[in-house]
Order: structure tokens, then sequence, then C-alpha cells
């Protein structure tokens, strides 16, 4: 059992918050909701809409044709050529099959106009042959405002005489969890630890600003500042006085923290960066999605230096691999990137499990004695790390002893440059045990991937025998020898990226010496629909 | 107790530097806070920007943070954020804080975050061997500038009293005793302390004449809009008949940035953190 909803309109007029109600509903009864958000860079007018992907078995992806179309704002009849054969369309719009004058209908009930959507969904409702009282239960979130919206939505019901396609199923057991990326994000950032996040905002990237300032009954701070560059100084700032901090920005954000990324790989003070991308150059189609900026994160900032960049596929991953980030980037003073996108940022997720977190949130500080080495030498390149205060700790962006001392030694430099560079072994080992890589499906056929990708290849490789797909999700350091195993076991291989280019077949032959020259490639802001993609491979492995 | 405030790192400064009296004031400053009981010596932290100034986090015994050139200051910011027990000390150059960081200097004024900001002003960018800053006199021949600066310089002073900086001096490196009083006042000040230290550049840029016969104490600190009166009183050019205030132009009690955002010193405040996967449980429908 499988069905999907469009609900269109222009921004302002409860479109997300329309999606949300009938996907929680659904998932409250056990159904799987993948819920897309598609939205313009602007406040009012212009037109969104919400794919709502509904199964009972999980889905992670939509598809561009829908069952049943909810359309009310003046640009939205496009939509109307995009439903499945046997679709339906509700609206307020010339040439829906069935049209209300929700205009007329809320002024009889007393109702503001923002309550039009309510109306509409409950002649979806209807359309559905589903209960009302369902969405009723939900629209008590609408708190003092929930009884005229029940009241538009009972006209609604009542007053639906249109095509009705009953969808039905049984309900399904155990718990779901109903969660967008930037959500996943933030949770995980507190669980691992988080003391301070600092931002400035940036699309798609600040969803996790407004949920962590919100969050209550959780000691953290998240502080928005001056631009970019003071954010991540701060926070490099934050981390020297001992705190556990993560920033978040979007492409043009992270380039200009660049020469601070830099920082961060010679002062050796942890950094999580959440880093969430969006189709470039420049200001480039801002609340779309792209992973056009990978290549940029694994090799920014200047200098020679070990970072770690991880790329989690689902919210539920991306709460998992959050934590590692802290993890990692505690334990060995690195830099750890969490590359996501809006795709991954904004869309929810439903899931039955819960996250399996495989590492131990530790602030990893020393206490010092006097005469401290902020720097010592050690076999595996890390040095104890202690909290300013604690001693007369320094951190420094110039070359330095093991004190932190400016030197320009020549043998001082060697030692420090090679002790920095011994952390990029230490920490293939530890990513190692984290399975860096992952795949899905057995056959000849190999799938490469990374991010949010994941779940449309996921829901598409069903429908594609002898298929296997490689997720990599450790972009740096690069799980080398798996990945290389791999591909020389296989058939065909293919490249699925949301870029121009394919930026992952680059860093395979880079890092494995395989040129992957097939890509299924797509780079006009949108993510890939799941149908879309069964066609794709299909054509790419004939 | 007399606490250590050397270093074991050799000088680099040019023999006669200010920079060296710079140096020594605040080696007093400290030493004297920390002797006196007023605070820990483990308190103390420098952060510098690049630049020949910047060069103090070497020669100074205090805990520190060698930044980027202009981020002393967000560098700072930060870690009040993580510990507001921490006294901090911000040294800067005036091509730090006025031209690569000026967005920092500005802002910051206005989040109030409670430490101590020096600026090293010897109107020029010395450590690249001397071009023109934003507080260089125009018509000053420089390397890059072989013809004369051709921009009227800014006064770092009225930006900081009209972004709101809740402690506002100017000093004269020269004046090592003056100099000392008022860094130690602007460690004390809880809140954005700043002041812009004269500090001829002996080999490219030295003004020290043209400030030395025209520098005039007030009594400060004065009630906002006299303090912005008597800080438009020098246009820091080389305007023959100005007259040079110097002392504290302005303070007040504000709210500073970690009170506002309630921070800790969360090293402390939580030493340990347990994984809380439960959180993920909110997420259920
Ligand atoms: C991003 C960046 N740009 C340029 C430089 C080169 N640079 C080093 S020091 C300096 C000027 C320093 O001037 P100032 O801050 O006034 O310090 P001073 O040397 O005069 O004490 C510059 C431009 C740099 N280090 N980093
Ligand atoms: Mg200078």
């Amino acid at each position: 059992m499988e069905f999907q909803i469009t609900i269109a309109g222009e921004a302002g007029q409860g479109i997300a918050r329309s999606a949300d109600l009938i996907s929680r509903d659904f998932v409250s009864r056990g159904l799987y909701v993948f819920n897309y958000r598609d939205y313009g860079s602007l406040i009012r007018g212009g037109e969104n809409f919400n794919l709502l992907r509904i199964s009972n078995k999980p889905v992670y992806s939509n598809n561009w044709k829908s069952d049943f179309a909810l359309v009310f704002g003046r640009f939205s009849g496009h939509h109307l050529k995009k439903l499945n054969m046997g679709g339906t369309s509700i609206g307020t719009l010339p040439g829906v099959k069935t049209s209300f004058n929700t205009h007329d209908m809320l002024k009889k009930i007393g109702a503001p106009s923002i309550s039009a959507n309510s109306i509409l969904l409950g002649a979806l409702y209807k359309a559905m042959d589903q209960p009302l009282n369902n969405l009723m239960t939900q629209m008590n979130v609408f708190g003092k405002h929930a009884g005229i919206n029940k009241k538009a939505a009972q006209l609604g019901y009542d007053q639906y005489g249109g095509q009705v396609k009953p969808i039905s199923f049984s309900k399904g057991k155990g718990p779901r969890y109903f969660v967008s990326g930037s959500e996943a994000v933030a949770y995980g950032a507190v669980s691992s630890g988080l003391d301070l996040y600092l931002a400035y905002p940036m699309t798609p990237a600040t969803p996790v600003l407004h949920l962590l300032a919100n969050l209550k009954n959780q000691d953290i701070r998240a502080v928005q500042l001056e631009n970019e560059i003071g954010v991540i100084n701060a926070a490099l700032g934050a981390g020297y006085a001992g705190a556990t901090t993560m920033i978040g920005t979007s492409g043009g954000g992270y380039a200009l923290m660049g020469e601070a990324l830099s920082l961060q790989g010679m002062s050796e003070i942890p950094l999580v960066v959440y880093m969430a991308m969006r189709p470039g150059p420049a200001t480039g189609i801002p609340t779309y999605t792209g992973q056009g900026d990978m290549k940029f994160v694994v090799n920014g900032g200047h200098g020679d230096y070990s970072k770690v960049v991880i790329a989690p596929g689902d919210p539920l991953e991306a709460f998992e691999r959050t934590t590692e980030a802290f993890y990692l980037s505690q334990k060995y003073r690195v830099l750890n990137v969490i590359l996501s996108d809006k795709h991954l940022a904004e869309s929810n997720y439903t899931f039955d499990k819960k996250p399996v977190v495989k590492v131990k949130p530790q602030r990893f500080l020393t206490k010092p004695g006097k005469n401290f080495k902020s720097y010592k030498v050690t076999a595996d390149g890390v040095s104890p790390r202690a909290a300013a205060g604690t001693s007369l700790v320094r951190a420094t962006s110039y070359e330095h002893d093991e004190f932190g001392y400016t030197t320009e030694d020549r043998g001082i430099a060697n030692t420090m440059i090679e002790k920095r560079l011994r952390k990029a072994r230490t920490l293939e080992k530890a990513v190692s045990k984290l399975s860096p890589v992952k795949t899905y499906g057995t056959g000849d056929n190999l799938v490469i991937s990374w991010g949010s990708t994941k779940g449309a290849i996921l829901d598409a490789i069903k429908e594609v025998k002898g298929t296997k797909f490689l997720q990599i999700v450790y972009l740096k350091p690069f799980p080398s020898s798996r990945v290389k195993t791999l591909i020389e076991k296989s058939k065909n291989v293919v490249i699925v990226e949301n870029s121009a280019t394919g930026q992952i077949a680059d860093l395979i032959a880079e890092n494995t010496g395989h040129s992957a020259s097939k890509k299924i490639l797509k780079y006009d802001g949108r993510p890939f629909g799941q149908k879309e993609l069964v066609a794709k491979l299909r054509r790419a492995f004939k | 107790m007399k606490i250590n405030m050397e270093t074991p790192v050799q000088n680099t400064w040019c023999p006669g530097c200010p920079d060296f009296l710079i140096l020594s004031a605040a080696k007093k400053a400290v030493s004297e806070l920390v002797e006196s009981k007023q605070a820990k010596h483990t308190d103390f932290v420098a952060t510098t920007g690049i630049g020949c100034h910047g060069k103090i986090y070497d020669f100074i015994n205090v805990g520190g943070f060698y930044g980027l050139h202009g981020r002393a200051i967000p560098v700072a910011n930060g870690i009040v954020l993580g510990n507001p027990n921490l006294k901090v000390m911000v040294f800067a150059g005036d091509g730090d804080a006025y031209a690569e960081g000026i967005s920092h200097f500005v802002h910051s004024a206005r989040m109030n975050p409670n430490y101590a900001l020096f600026v090293h002003n010897n109107k020029i960018f010395a450590l690249t061997t001397g071009q023109m800053t934003p507080t260089t006199e125009k018509g000053f021949k420089g390397k890059s500038t072989p013809k004369g600066a051709p921009f009227i310089p800014m006064n770092p002073i009225s930006i900081a009293l009209e972004f709101g900086a809740s402690f506002v001096a100017r000093e004269y490196a020269v004046d090592i005793k003056n100099l000392t009083k008022t860094m130690k006042a602007a460690i004390k000040h809880k809140g954005f302390a700043f002041i812009d230290i004269l500090q001829p550049c002996l080999s490219f840029h030295d003004f020290t004449e043209y400030v030395g016969k025209r520098i005039y104490r007030f009594k400060g600190p004065l009630e906002y809009t006299k303090a912005m009166k008597k800080a438009k009183e020098w246009d820091y050019s080389m305007n023959p008949k100005a007259k040079i205030p110097m002392g504290i132009f302005y303070k007040e009690r504000r709210q500073t940035l970690e009170e506002a955002v309630d921070s800790k010193t969360w090293h402390t405040a939580h030493p340990k953190r347990k994984i809380n996967a439960r959180l993920w449980d909110s997420f259920k429908v």
C-alpha cells in the first residue's frame, strides 16, 4: 500500500503545517511517511509545496506524481498535471476536480482566511475515506485556534462530493519516530554533550539554530554572532576555554570560515561544523538542495592538516554520526564536519528504530600540571588537551614548539608538522571501527553514493534487480580499501550524486585509483525521485 | 607572592619599540592584580592578532591564544562564552582591529563581552613593513601609497562610543604609568573595555614628536555626550593645531554578553556528560 499527497499553495497559507498534520496522523497509525518540502526564497506569496509519500513499508524518498493534490495557491495549477492515473485534486483553483469556495465557507462559520487549508484537509480526508477525528486530534496543536479549524475541517469533509479513493491499511505495530535531518543533528549534538552552538543564519542550516535556541530543559546555549568569521573564531575560543562547541552554516558561510578552518588544524582545538549544502556557486538556489560543495569541504582550509568529514544519509544516521563527530573531534583535537544538505535537513522521515550510538561522549580534558605542554609530541600525534584557566594553556595559529611558543626552527617545524599528520593514521584506525561505509542489497551492479541520495537509492534499488548500493559515510579519512574492493568485485559501477560533476568520482579516483565514469547526476536543486531514479538506474545498468 | 611574568622566548621587536612599554604595563597590571589577590595567575588569558603587536603572546607569561590577523576579538568572545571566569586581555593591532577585523570590533562593542581590548595603534601595518591602516593620516607616504594615503582616517574612539562600548579610553604607550593604571581599570571593568594605545612605530611611522607635543590629560570618565565631544577633538590626522585628549572617555556598567546568554564555565559546570539517546524519544509520534 502506497500513495502520495501533494499540498501546494502560497507561502504563508499553512502548507507546511497541513503536511505536518497529515504526516503525524498516518505515522501515529504505524505508517511510514516521507515529507518533502519545496519552497522558494521568499516569505509571502510565490509557491510552496509538500509531497507526502505514505506507505506501510519504510519509504525514504518522494515521487514527482501524486494520487491526491490539495492545491490552493494562485501559482499551483501545474500540480494538476502531476497526478497519477485516477488521481484526484481538491482546491480553490479552476481546473481542480473538486473546487471549494473557501472564502464564503469560512465567512459562514466566522473563521479566518488562514483556515482555508483546514477545509481542504477535511475534504481530503473524505476523499481518502479516512476518519476525520484522527485529523482533529492532530489539530489540537493549534491550541486556542483548534476549535475553529476543526469546524472548518468538518465543513470540508461534509461538503466534499467528489471522487473517493479509499485508503485502507492495517495499523502498523511498534513505535514510530518522525524526524528531520535538522532535528536529528541538533538533538544528536545535545546528546553528545554540546555546550555551545554558534551560528549566523543561512539556509538550510538555520533550523538547527532555531531548534537549539528554543530547546528547553537542556543546559546548552545557542548564540547568533556577527558573521561567519566571528562565529568560527569564537567557536575556537570557546573550545580553548573547554566548551564543547558546534557551529553551523552553508557553503557561502563555510567559504568565509576558510581561514579559521585552517586555524583549527594548527591550534588543534576540537570543533564540529554542521555544514548543510544548497546549490551554488555563490548565492545559488538558496532553498533547494545539492551536493556540490563536497570537494570544497573535503579539501577546504589552507595547509596540510587532518580533518574528518562525515556525510549521514538520513536523520537516524545523522543522530548517530553526530555523536561520532563530537567524539572524534574531542578525542583527536580535529575539525569534524557533518556534511548535510537541504534535502536531508528539511525533509521528514519515519523510522521504527532508535539510533545506535557506538561512542561515549567525553570531554577528553586532562588536569594539567605546571609547565603544561599544550602541544606535546606523542606517538599517535594527539597531544593531551587542557582547558584554558586550568594552567597557562596556549593555542596558536603560528608554528610552535610543545609549549605553544612561536618557532621558525626547521627541526621543530618538521617535528610538529609530522606530529599533526600522524593524526591522519590514528584517525583512519579509529574511523575503520565506525562503519565508514555501508552496503545494501546484493548483485553485480554497484551504485556508489553518499549523503542524502541514500533515501532515493534505497527505495529505487528494490526495483532494480542485482543492484548493490555502497554508501560512503566517511568522506575523510576515506575508506579506500573497502571502496576499492567493492568496485573490483562489481561488474557495473555507477555514481549517483546531486551535483553537476559527480565529485565523489574524483575522491574515489584519488584514493583508490579507480575511475568511475558512469554517473547519474541531478543539479537542478531537486532531489532524485524514487521512480525517476529507478528509470535512470535501469538505463545505466542496461 | 611574586609571580613570574617572563617567558623563555627571545624578543624580536625593534629596539626601542613602544610595544616594549605596552608589554611592561600589561605585565605590571597582571602581576599587581595577582599579587593583591584580586585574580589568579591562571585566570589570565591573552588573545592576539597577527602583526608586531601579536608577538606579545610569546613574551607574556599568561595563557594565550595567538589567533589570525583581525580575529583576536572574536576568539575572545568565544573564550568568555566558554568560561566567563577567565580574565581575557585582547592585544590587537590597528590593522587588526580597524581594518581586517572592524566588524568584530564594532559588534563586540554592542555585545559587551567582558574583557579588555588593547589596540596597539601605530597607525601602520608594521609587520608587513609599513602600509597605511584605517587610522593612518591622509597623505602619509608609504610603500603602497607613494603619492600619499588617499583616504581620511577613522576615529576609533568615537566609533567605539557610537557602537556602545562600555569603557573607552586612549593612552600613550610612552606614558607607561598612566597606561598601567588604565589597563588595570580596563581589566577590572565588567564589559567591553577598550583602550586605543598610541604606539609610534620607530621603523615605519614615527609620530612620537607630533603626539608627544599635543597630548593632554582630562578627568574622566565623562557623561556620554561630553565623551563624544571630547573624542572628536582629535580626528587622527596630523593637524598641527590639534590637541589630543588622553584618559578614560566613558564608562558604564551594562549587561555583558555572557550575562545576556547566561553562559557558564562549561567544563566544570558539566565535567562529564552522559549520552542521552533518550532525546530521540521526543520524535516519537
Ligand atoms: C588574512 C591575512 N591578511 C594579511 C596578513 C598579512 N599581515 C600580517 S601582519 C599585517 C598587518 C598588521 O598590522 P597591525 O595589525 O596594525 O599590526 P602591527 O604590525 O602594526 O602591530 C598583515 C596585513 C595576514 N597575516 N593575514
Ligand atoms: Mg599597526
